[in-house]
């Protein structure tokens, strides 16, 4: 049963998100319906390798994903749902980034912002339109050159990946999660003393902190706190019982969001100052060496409080459509409940 | 003679029969196994993998309609000819006999004199 499941797991990874429950829960109960017969037939329970055998006649996973899509056009038919993947990979996680490191701090040191940003602009329209096209272009040629899907038809259902749950915490993760927030924690409640207390002492150093960290302190002191202390509390629940419930994804949700909405507010607030005034770096050997360190430092910091807003933001939409389909799961079970069950 | 030609053609006259064959035998409500079993009993084979996604689509077209249903302590998919459905079956096995009766019409020609008729060998 649970080479069904894992089965199942990886038709669900190509299907089509609309309609991927049903489609799941038919197929599975084609599947039991072929294993009874199967059962009945030998007269005696499935062994792995007869449940192996079905599987394998019904067909590779992403084969069998690929006849359920209806949206198919010049992409030829099986390769859809994994060009929307290459793209997406190559979108997000190639291009964003790059464009992000290259353009950003260009940007934000240029001396026209405005400028500067309407000239990457059309660079990054360019590079854009380049990455899509790459990609579009070269699965457009499947279609022309047919290459032979032997690869796809000479698989092994009892290599399938082991089966994964969505609703599974790690608890590692959860516990670097309640390390990390205690030592922020502890570092924003201690700020105001180690800005006051050490400003002295560390202005004649190295380096010094300007006062706009304190504004920022002063102005939203409790609200990261209790970000910090709701994140604690969550990843400890988590840790000691690591599976997510609705509430509790509900409140994770929450908390991202507040955090996004909290980053976002920061760098609104004075993006000028912000984007140049979190550190000064003093003691350079050479002045103008020092300012581009300086400037460097604070974009770097300014770049990660954009980031974290950005992930937050993400990470909250995840988890709240993560919220809305455990709720379609209180109604009829799914294919890949039904068949753990 | 060249398989590949030939098994194109084949599946592209299959896949008008499939969707009469599927249409017409849902005449009787049925879950998908045993319709699959039901169309190769008829000597109508069709695989998982085409069934499926045509039932999907001729549901959306509003030809069938389907309901989750339990039966032998599992929830079934069962689907039945809708009124639409029954109407263009109809329409379609008067379009396929009168193809038919065409084709058998072409088919008892004579070919040059060198042949009958395939009907008569066959």
């Amino acid at each position: 049963m649970e080479l069904v499941t894992r089965y199942l797991q990886a038709v669900k990874w190509w299907l089509p998100g609309k309609g991927q429950e049903d489609i799941l829960r038919e197929l599975s109960e084609e599947l039991h319906s072929q294993m009874e017969d199967a059962r009945v037939e030998k007269g005696h329970d499935l062994t792995e390798s007869d449940i192996a055998g079905i599987l394998k006649k019904q067909g590779n996973p992403f084969l069998v994903a690929s006849r359920f899509r209806t949206d198919q056009d010049w992409i030829a038919a099986p390769w859809l749902q994994l060009y929307r993947f290459v793209m997406k990979v190559v979108l997000l996680w190639v291009l964003t980034p790059i464009l992000v490191i290259v353009y950003v701090p260009a940007i934000l040191t240029a001396h026209n912002p405005a400028s500067a940003l309407l000239q990457a602009g059309g660079q990054i329209w360019l590079a854009l339109i380049y990455a899509v096209g790459m990609v579009t272009v070269g699965f457009g040629a499947i279609r022309w050159l047919k290459p032979d899907l032997w690869a796809l038809k000479d698989w092994d259902p009892l290599k399938l990946p082991p089966t994964r749950n969505p609703l599974k915490v790690s608890r590692v993760g959860s516990a670097l999660e309640v390390l990390i927030s205690l030592i922020f924690l502890s570092w924003w409640m201690d700020l105001p003393h180690v800005m006051i207390v050490n400003y002295a002492e560390r202005a004649s150093g190295h380096w010094t902190t300007p006062t706009l960290w304190l504004s920022i302190h002063g102005a939203f002191y409790w609200l990261a706190c209790s970000i910090m202390a709701a994140t604690v509390a969550v990843s400890a629940v988590n840790f000691v019982q690591p599976t997510w419930t609705k509430t509790r994804m509900t409140l994770r949700a929450g908390i991202d969001a507040i955090l996004a909405i909290f980053m976002a507010t920061v760098l609104l607030l004075d993006w000028d100052n912000l984007a140049r005034q979190w550190l000064v770096i003093k003691s350079h050997p050479t002045p103008a060496n020092g300012d581009l360190a300086t400037a460097t430092v604070n974009l770097g910091i300014a770049v990660t409080v954009l980031i974290i807003g950005i992930t937050s933001a993400a990470t909250s939409i995840g988890r709240l459509r993560a919220v809305k389909s455990m709720s379609g799961r209180s109604n009829p079970p799914t294919a890949l409940t039904t068949t753990t069950d | 003679m060249n398989t590949d030609i030939f098994e194109n053609l084949r599946l592209e006259l299959r896949r008008g029969c499939l969707i009469l064959g599927v249409l017409a035998a849902l005449r009787t409500e049925r879950y998908g196994y045993t319709l699959r079993k039901s169309l190769a009993d008829s000597g109508m084979e069709i695989d998982e993998g085409t069934l499926y996604p045509l039932l999907r689509r001729l549901e959306t077209q509003g030809l069938l309609l389907s309901e989750w249903r339990e039966q032998d302590k599992r929830q079934k998919r069962f689907y039945r000819l809708s009124d639409e459905g029954t109407q263009i079956l109809d329409r379609l096995l008067v379009e396929w006999q009168s193809m038919n009766a065409s084709l058998t019409e072409i088919l008892k020609e004579p070919e040059n004199g060198t042949r009958n008729s395939i009907l008569t060998s066959s």
